[in-house]
């Protein structure tokens, strides 16, 4: 798991760092410029749906935990 | 109300200065810094980066001079004070006592800054207005930070929490300060910079008014 | 569920952003000319379009050069497909200014505009010999679709995912300035609840705002993070807030917790209000409204943009209000638990 974050996030970062050269149109440019940026509103779009569902685990498992702690109490 | 505000003033400088380490320690740190810049800079003849750097110093100089101000009442202290003086009385003395202190930090620093890196960008009429700038500047960072250390010292976690609570909110305090200092520097005239004076102006009586108000929550244990 | 029908409204409301988001159009523009310089004698570029309709309009086409407040006619050499057309011009001997604009024009599309597009080298200045008269048929702008601009086309979209989240952020954490001041006058656990939950979610829109405005800013100016003052202004926000939850994260007792909170909530929000009223005066922005940068200004927020947009801004800030009163009653229930033994 850690091994595959490592490599995801080294991929990320060569990713956003060979776009530092701004003369030459980057593989990531070529993406994301295709089709009149279309593809930025799909990533922010994305990005937001990503960011709240994992918001609302995050809750979901403070919820378990109290529960759990609910029913022993009454138990 | 004005006595005791005098009174407590003068207990707070005579505490301080019975344990001058502190007090030096301070001054120590700023003239350091300052020799470090000149170390690393030499000369600096840009108005706008001699003005940012010397704003830098005072900064970090403010965050170590006030963020220690709640933290060395002895408890026996803490409560005749709580018991004898009103909190708003409490507070404003503090603040007064800081911008005191933040006046001399910010010209020592300054007068050491001149000293080590030089005074190329001033010309003869830019010394009034500028120092009227870290006048200004030295007052509103002692009202901000009084109470923010204030707030930090209620804390369990220690003394790194001034700056961490701090710096954010010291940014727009620090944006017109610099802009300020910077326009005299570059020659900008008087007439566009007076705006950034009244933004100061109020941002600091703001905060002032804010501290009085705020500060009776805080006093109460 | 007694309080159902603003929840329906809250998904009613996304539904429909999500799918305006993506339905409507965007208005036909020009992105690109073939080369940039012109030349004395004879020039020759092809003229690139997005979402126009050169070849179905071929009677109409005309394409136009601006100079000042004269323009210079073109011929039309050959319509290669939809959104390319290749026109042909001499090189005026005198000029009023050595930048041109092209301007392109259909029955269909309308009047389509390209600020800039061509510099004439070593041109002499003076007045234009033969100006040509130019018809204009129909305004592009006022068709049903999302405006076209440059540089930004189809992400103009974003206006309806990321802007909002900003205006969530505001409403949620003006709900934790009002629950500190209602805790500071009356200290009961319950204002304590509200501040601290909403400023957890306050949080949470406003770092999804800034991946989001990040990765907008990246594709539209060039750069993740650009000195302008509404991102400064929205870093600083979240720093502030940051520090609240490292502030709570710090004191152990309950009742000192919430008090020294709510102060620092309080004094937060004030400085706060101020610092992004003056940030305007620190850095030429990039964001709407502020002159001279290929945004779009209050006037470029057309019908079709504000009838998604409010309804966009609502609907978001209701899902805020959602995943805020959720956690409320979670914590409120966590609380019960803890302390009322």
């Amino acid at each position: 798991m850690m091994n595959k974050i490592k490599f995801l996030l080294a991929s990320l970062l060569s990713l956003v760092f060979s776009t530092a050269n701004a003369t030459e149109i980057s593989v990531l440019e070529e993406t994301f410029f295709q089709s009149g940026k279309i593809y930025v509103v799909v990533a922010v779009c994305l990005v937001i749906l990503i960011g709240i569902f994992v918001y609302l685990f995050r809750t979901e498992r403070t919820l378990k935990a109290l529960e759990k702690e609910v029913y022993e109490k009454t138990k | 109300m004005l006595q005791r505000v005098l009174y407590l003033i003068r207990h707070e400088a005579r505490m301080e200065f019975r344990q001058q380490h502190t007090l030096i320690g301070i001054a120590l740190f700023a003239l350091s810094t300052v020799y470090l810049c000149y170390q690393a800079f030499q000369k600096i003849d840009q108005g706008n980066v001699w003005s940012s750097l010397l704003w830098i110093i005072i900064l970090f100089t403010a965050f170590s001079a006030i963020g220690k101000s709640f933290q060395q009442q002895n408890k026996g202290l803490r409560l005749y004070l709580f018991w004898n003086v009103a909190p708003g009385e409490f507070i404003l003395a503090k603040v007064l006592y800081n911008m005191l202190l933040m006046l001399s930090l910010g010209f020592l620093s300054f007068g050491a800054f001149i000293l080590f890196l030089g005074s190329a960008p001033f010309e003869s009429e830019m010394w009034g207005p500028y120092m009227l700038g870290i006048v200004l500047g030295s007052i509103g960072f002692a009202s901000l930070l009084t109470l923010i250390s204030g707030i930090a010292a209620q804390s369990d976690s220690g003394v790194g929490l001034t700056a961490v609570l701090g710096i954010p909110i010291v940014i727009p305090l620090i944006l017109l300060l610099n802009k300020y200092n910077s326009n005299i520097l570059t020659n900008v005239p008087f007439s566009e910079n007076v705006e950034n004076l009244a933004f100061l102006g109020v941002l600091t009586l703001g905060i002032l008014g804010l501290s009085y108000l705020l500060f009776p929550y805080l006093w109460r244990d | 569920m007694k309080h159902i029908w603003w929840k329906a409204l809250c998904i009613l409301l996304l539904v429909y952003t999500l799918l305006m988001t993506f339905y409507v159009g965007l208005n036909p523009g020009l992105i690109a000319v073939s080369s940039s310089t012109v030349e004395p004698g004879y020039n020759e570029f092809t003229l690139v379009g997005y979402n126009t309709t050169f070849e179905s309009n071929k009677e109409s086409i005309q394409v136009f050069l601006r100079s000042d407040s004269s323009f210079i006619c073109t011929e039309i050499l050959e319509i290669e497909d939809e959104d390319k057309v290749k026109f042909g011009f001499i090189s005026p001997a005198n000029l009023p200014t050595p930048s041109l604009d092209i301007y392109c024009n259909n029955n269909n599309d309308g009047t389509l505009f390209l600020a800039n597009a061509l510099f004439v080298e070593g041109y002499t200045a003076g007045p234009l010999e033969n100006s040509c008269e130019v018809k204009v048929e129909k305004d592009a702008q006022t068709a049903f679709g999302y405006p076209f601009q440059p540089r930004i086309f189809e992400s103009i979209r974003n206006l309806m995912l990321h802007v909002p989240m900003w205006f969530t952020m505001f409403v949620i954490l003006f709900i934790s300035f009002v629950s500190s001041i209602r805790y500071l006058s009356k200290p009961k656990i319950e204002w304590d609840l509200r501040a601290e939950t909403s400023v957890n979610v306050g949080l949470v829109f406003a770092i999804l705002g800034l991946i989001t405005g990040s990765i907008w800013a990246r594709f539209a100016w060039g750069a993740w993070w650009v000195n302008d003052p509404q991102l400064n202004g929205a870093l600083v926000t979240t720093l502030i807030y940051v520090g609240y939850v490292v502030l709570r994260a710090g004191i152990n007792d309950d009742m000192k917790r919430a008090r020294v909170a709510a102060v620092f909530n309080i004094f937060a929000y004030v400085i706060l209000f101020i610092l992004l009223m003056i940030l305007p005066r620190f850095s030429e922005g990039l964001h709407p409204g502020k002159g001279g940068n290929p945004g779009f200004n209050t006037y470029d927020l057309n019908s079709s943009l504000r009838a998604v947009f409010y309804p966009a801004v609502l609907g978001w800030i209701l899902l805020g209000y959602w995943i805020y009163h959720l956690r409320l009653r979670m914590n409120r229930v966590r609380h019960k638990l803890y302390y009322d033994e």
